[in-house]
């Protein structure tokens, strides 16, 4: 029987006190979420991969730096989303299309008022789910790096703003104005795939920014 | 909030609106409009269904080659400690070694040798110490399931322990370098095809059963799986001022670290083991041509 295993904090300390176990038990722990964070984040899996291990290693050579007035995971979170982050800002760099960061022209009534409707919304697909995550990732990564962060932490990683603040060392303000503008930019890439809106069928869908192959990798 | 030229809010004050952040006056208005404008209040509930459409992608799940690369990292990561007590560093004075200038292995293992190898023999040009990694093949790791091809570096191993037994000065006598000349020199000489530097093969009987290799990039997968099961030797270095680190064994060899301090000279790395303390494999460090 395998006795309990001990909390994240236990693992840190040992880890600084030379337990060359320690840490592999820290990031088995928390690697799936992670992954997801950074992979969201950066949309590329090579890209997301060296985060991830760059952001790894510089928590174990760090470890003596962490002082415990945050959960083990929340440090782990925020030097991945910082490692991510740096990223992604050279990606946007390099890559000259994303939306700009104040947009401020008024709405047209978005896209989906020129899009036939489906004939039932009422059973999805398989093929349609897949579509429909295609577009999501899609059109996140039309956004500037922060908002994208933003939304993935609270929308689809479900962090409170408190969390993501904490996450991403802003002002929770800062925060909700980055969900608030990514998701202004997201209505007219994914408003016909909210609840209630209406596409095509899933064959064609939104056309959105960012190369349309591109796909989390499961 | 509306303006003249178009009567309608902006997405970004609906999404603010459902974020909160507007100011009362402005939230006001806003309402005030979505209550008369089937077209706003459109666009805000299809703001309002983002966060739910966002959440119901599933969660990408981890892939097992990123899994194994992570873990080599900290594997690497845990054997450039320098806590290597099993290690006899009584040939090798202790002082405090100069880390290695950090390097993460990544992309496709041959392209990261290569790569890595470059980084290490340019990042070395600026070390004072010596680090090398000593590959000492075919060590019994008792139990140890090996490759067939592991097998046959036993083999030679063997021949070469008791060969080293007999004789350790047989190996060819290496010149004395600098620091920096011995890494370049041997990152140089490192082929990525071969795994090992061609500057070693011309040992005699040597080049099956000992490989040097250095950098981080000398920690293949499974460092950490199999570096529980093998402890069981004792490393002795002649010829340097260091120490070594951790001793690990992968696939029927064994890996150390050996950091060097001050000028470092060509040694002999010598594998003893730990039941009989008779010698079982030896390794050159150093620039061998």
């Amino acid at each position: 029987m395998r006795g309990e295993q001990p909390d994240d904090r236990t693992l840190v300390q040992r880890h600084v006190a030379g337990d060359a176990e320690a840490f592999g038990w820290l990031v088995a722990r928390h690697r799936d979420r992670l992954w997801a964070v950074a992979l969201r984040t950066l949309h590329d899996p090579d890209e997301a991969a060296d985060a991830l291990q760059d952001a790894l290693v510089s928590a174990f050579r760090r470890a003596e730096s962490y002082r415990g007035d945050a959960a083990v995971t929340t440090w782990l979170h925020r030097i991945v989303v910082n490692a991510c982050l740096d990223r992604a800002r050279r990606q946007s760099v390099r890559r000259t299309e994303p939306l700009a960061d104040e947009p401020d022209q008024a709405h047209e009534h978005t896209r989906r008022a020129q899009i036939p409707a489906t004939t039932s919304d009422a059973v999805e697909t398989l093929a349609e789910q897949s579509a429909r995550r295609d577009a999501v990732l899609a059109a996140l990564r039309a956004l500037p790096p922060e908002q994208r962060t933003a939304l993935v932490l609270v929308d689809m990683e479900g962090y409170s703003v408190q969390e993501a603040a904490d996450l991403m060392d802003c002002p929770t303000g800062t925060v909700k104005s980055r969900c608030s503008r990514g998701r202004a930019n997201l209505l007219p890439l994914l408003g016909a795939w909210a609840p209630g809106g209406h596409r095509v069928g899933v064959t064609e869908p939104l056309s959105t920014p960012g190369r349309p192959t591109d796909k989390e990798v499961t | 909030m509306s303006r003249p030229d178009n009567p309608h809010t902006t997405t970004e004050q609906l999404a603010d609106l459902l974020e909160g952040v507007l100011t009362p006056a402005d939230e006001e208005a806003a309402q005030d409009h979505l209550r008369g404008c089937d077209a706003c209040r459109t666009d805000y509930d299809l703001l309002a269904g983002l966060p739910a459409l966002l959440a119901s992608v599933p969660a990408p799940e981890l892939p097992p080659a990123v899994a194994s690369r992570l873990d080599d990292a900290i594997a690497a990561e845990d054997a450039r400690r320098d806590t290597g007590p099993r290690v006899d560093t009584s040939a090798a004075p202790s002082r405090s070694p100069r880390r290695e200038p950090r390097r993460e292995p990544r992309r496709s293992d041959r392209t990261r040798r290569w790569l890595v190898g470059v980084a290490a023999a340019a990042a070395a040009v600026v070390s004072v110490g010596l680090v090398g990694d000593v590959w000492l093949s075919g060590f019994d790791q008792g139990g140890a399931s090996e490759s067939s091809e592991a097998g046959g570096a036993s083999e030679g191993s063997a021949k070469a322990a008791s060969d080293d037994a007999r004789s350790p000065r047989g190996l060819a006598a290496l010149p004395s370098v600098g620091s920096e000349t011995f890494a370049a020199d041997v990152d140089s000489l490192y082929d990525p095809a071969r795994g090992g530097f061609p500057g070693t093969s011309g040992l005699p009987d040597k080049d099956k059963s000992v490989t040097l290799a250095r950098g981080p990039d000398a920690y293949p997968g499974q460092v950490r799986r199999a570096a529980r099961g093998c402890t069981a030797a004792t490393l002795r270095a002649s010829g340097v001022d260091g120490r070594f680190g951790p001793l690990v064994a992968v696939d029927g060899r064994l890996l150390a670290r050996l950091a060097a301090t001050g000028p470092a000279r060509a040694a002999t790395v010598t594998a003893y083991s730990c039941r009989d303390q008779e010698p079982i494999a030896a390794a050159q460090v150093g620039n061998a041509r």
